[in-house]
């Protein structure tokens, strides 16, 4: 054990591998502070965040240990094909990690934005939902938020998320139509699995996970279909739908409005 | 003024008339849209409305969704012009929106908007004329 005091150094004498653990921390540190300091509404791009910081915070650690591992058994890893697939197993530890821990982190911000009130006609259809399908009654929480978002998780104990936004928007049958979508998420336990592909859609390098895309449609298409046969019509699945995507069109065109005023403003 | 636009609704037997001259509609034309400016002016004349309800009223007048008075409230709640609670009714958890600013509150917003945006792009030009034409 001799050679060791060295070789555990060796690591802080590369300056590409301190390089790249600076970046790594510096990475994460930055987007930590953008999700602390602005407000981010869009839930998505929190996803995309958190997903971000929780990756780069690990990859470094990922890095050394392996590295370590790696000068272990053979004790020479500062060849340049080693340190690349070093990098790359990393990557894909870090990916795998930032998957499982990306969820968990979201749903307990998520929470941060609930509030302490409840919808009896929600949570009474909710209940006698989960009777009949069999499972665990699932919480509600009722995001304040002015977007229509719907989503489920379940963690220790299965939730259903709806924002005051989707609840304005949707009459009472639509809104049975998006609990019963979440309940046959929640069902199938398809949560962690649809929540890892949500990330990958939003994460943009990981784009080439194509083949997931495909899966996630699928999945929501299941959903879908099972709302429809629980309720005996498609008819609030589709028109809940059309007001959901009717309202991001719309607030796509008003923030283009918006952006082209400003420019205006200062012309008039 | 030049001329007047009457927007006469006959809702539940009452007789709501709101008057909107060309004038407030100019004035206001560089920071609102006409569906901004009709949800404002509601808010300004009843404090306190649902989504739904505003959308009701405006669909008196023009063919409007529930989905574009949602994005438009919820723009102009993240701006600071209106508040919101949640509020639990009969048809369940909703939020209601109020005015955060009266009309004039607004209207000085917007100049002092304008003036600002101004200073930054000219910076001394735009304050030594400001200076000029109010020292009159
Ligand atoms: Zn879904």
């Amino acid at each position: 054990m001799v050679y060791c005091a060295e070789c555990s150094l060796g690591f802080f004498y590369s300056p590409v591998k301190v390089g790249v653990v600076l970046l790594s921390i510096l990475v994460s540190l930055s987007l930590l502070y953008i999700l602390k300091k602005y407000t981010i509404v869009d839930l998505k791009k929190r996803l995309a965040l958190i997903y971000g910081h929780v990756f780069t915070l690990v990859f470094p650690f990922v890095f050394f240990v392996l590295f370590q591992g790696c000068q272990v058994l053979i004790s020479s890893c500062d060849g340049f094909e080693k340190v690349i697939s070093l990098l790359l197993i990393t990557m894909f530890i870090s990916l795998i990690i930032g998957l499982l821990v990306t969820p968990y982190l979201y749903v307990s911000i998520a929470r941060k934005h609930c509030v302490r009130v409840t919808d009896e006609h929600i949570s009474r259809f909710v209940q006698e939902n989960a009777e009949s399908l069999q499972v665990s009654e699932p919480r509600v929480c009722f995001l304040n938020l002015g977007k229509p978002i719907a989503f489920s998780f379940k963690y220790f104990r299965s939730a259903i998320f709806l924002s005051i936004g989707l609840l304005d928007l949707l009459n009472q049958k639509e809104r049975e139509a998006v609990v019963l979508h979440e309940m046959y998420h929640l069902k199938e336990r398809s949560s962690l699995y649809t929540y890892s592909l949500r990330i990958l859609r939003f994460v943009s390098p990981l784009a080439f996970f194509t083949g997931f895309e495909k899966e996630f449609i699928l999945e929501e298409q299941r959903a879908d279909a099972f709302a429809s046969q629980m309720q005996g019509t498609s008819e609030y699945v589709a028109s809940a739908k059309e007001k959901m995507d009717k309202y991001y069109e719309d607030s796509v065109r008003e923030l283009m409005r918006e952006r082209k005023k400003r420019k205006l403003l200062l012309k008039d | 003024m030049k001329s007047f636009t009457h927007e006469v609704t006959y809702k539940k037997g009452h007789v709501i008339c709101f008057v909107m001259s060309d004038d407030d509609i100019q004035k206001f034309k560089s920071v609102l849209s006409p569906l901004e400016y009709g949800a404002l002016q509601l808010l300004w004349k009843y404090k306190k409305m649902r989504v739904r309800e505003i959308c009701e009223h405006l669909q008196s007048s023009r063919d409007v969704a529930v989905s574009s008075v949602a994005v438009i409230l919820d723009r102009l709640h993240e701006k600071g012009v209106v508040g919101r609670d949640v509020e639990t009714g009969k048809g369940g958890l909703r939020y209601i929106y109020y005015p955060l600013k009266d009309q004039k509150q607004f209207e000085t917003s917007i100049i002092e908007m304008s003036v600002n945006s101004l200073i930054e792009k000219f910076g001394k030009s735009a304050v030594s004329y400001f200076n000029q034409r109010f020292s009159k």
